[in-house]
């Protein structure tokens, strides 16, 4: 299994001003890993449970 | 026509002049954007589907009330309010979202039960909410405009204008989240496959 530890990951050092050099003018590059990632993405869509869904419906309707 | 082959304006129309089912036709077509946008804000479940609720009940409120501006999409219009609830939600809470590690302890390591299928699965799902957690290590902006773009399908321009920013900001944002992202991945090795 693999284990991948995210604790030395820090948000703060990937802030824009200091990371230009990911940029560059690698636009197709970031294009290419996009498509890419589009299906892993996909995997973590989510949807509300029946349960809330209902409960608007019926507020709705309480109007 | 029916109703699912008619525009969000045209449900949204019928919905204020009194037809209360295009409500639930407007919420299966874009439940999962809206939801999901929301919770990989706030990567709570229970908290996304409260926001969720309320989200919902401040759309049919505002569309009761006659207050609808015509000239917005729907669809952007519903993220917006959404995303200035979980905006109001951490600035009530006055947190940051918290990052959660990966504590590495496995079950299977200690009951000696390898099953390959399960171990292939537990893999990609271990994957995947890595992912998860790359995504919420983005700063802020960036994991915003990645979600709005690709959750919830909205243009730049839209994306613009719900963050108050320049197209261009909005545009830089996402390379910046794609370029941390892909650097993150290799970093850490992650495979990620559908």
């Amino acid at each position: 299994m693999i284990k991948i530890s995210t604790s030395t990951l820090n948000s703060s050092s990937l802030n824009e001003k200091s990371h230009h050099e990911l940029i560059g003018n690698d636009n197709e590059s970031e294009d290419g890993f996009y498509e890419s990632l589009k299906p892993a993405l996909d995997e973590l869509r989510k949807e509300p449970s029946e349960e809330t869904i209902q409960k608007i419906l019926n507020f709705s309707k309480s109007l | 026509m029916s109703f699912q082959e008619m525009t969000d304006q045209e449900l949204v129309h019928l919905y204020i002049k009194g037809q209360e089912n295009t409500l639930e036709i407007l919420i299966a077509r874009h439940k999962s954007r809206i939801y999901t946008s929301i919770y990989l804000m706030v990567k709570d479940e229970y908290l996304a589907e409260d926001i969720f609720q309320d989200t919902f009940i401040k759309v049919i409120k505002t569309l009761r009330a006659g207050r609808y501006n015509e000239e917005g999409k729907f669809l952007p219009w519903v993220l917006r309010i959404g995303h200035n609830l979980v905006i109001d939600h951490f600035r009530k809470e006055k947190r940051s979202p918290v990052i959660t590690n990966v504590d590495g302890f496995d079950i299977f390591d200690v009951l000696g039960i390898h099953d390959e299928s399960m171990e292939d699965k537990m893999i990609k799902e271990q994957n995947f909410d890595d992912l998860k957690t790359l995504i919420h290590l983005l700063p802020s902006e960036q994991k915003e405009v990645l979600i709005m773009r690709h959750y919830g399908d909205l243009s730049f321009k839209e994306i613009a204008d719900l963050t108050n920013v320049s197209i261009n900001t909005a545009l830089g944002r996402m390379r910046y989240a794609l370029s941390n992202l892909r650097k993150m991945i290799t970093n850490k090795e992650l495979v990620l496959k559908s």
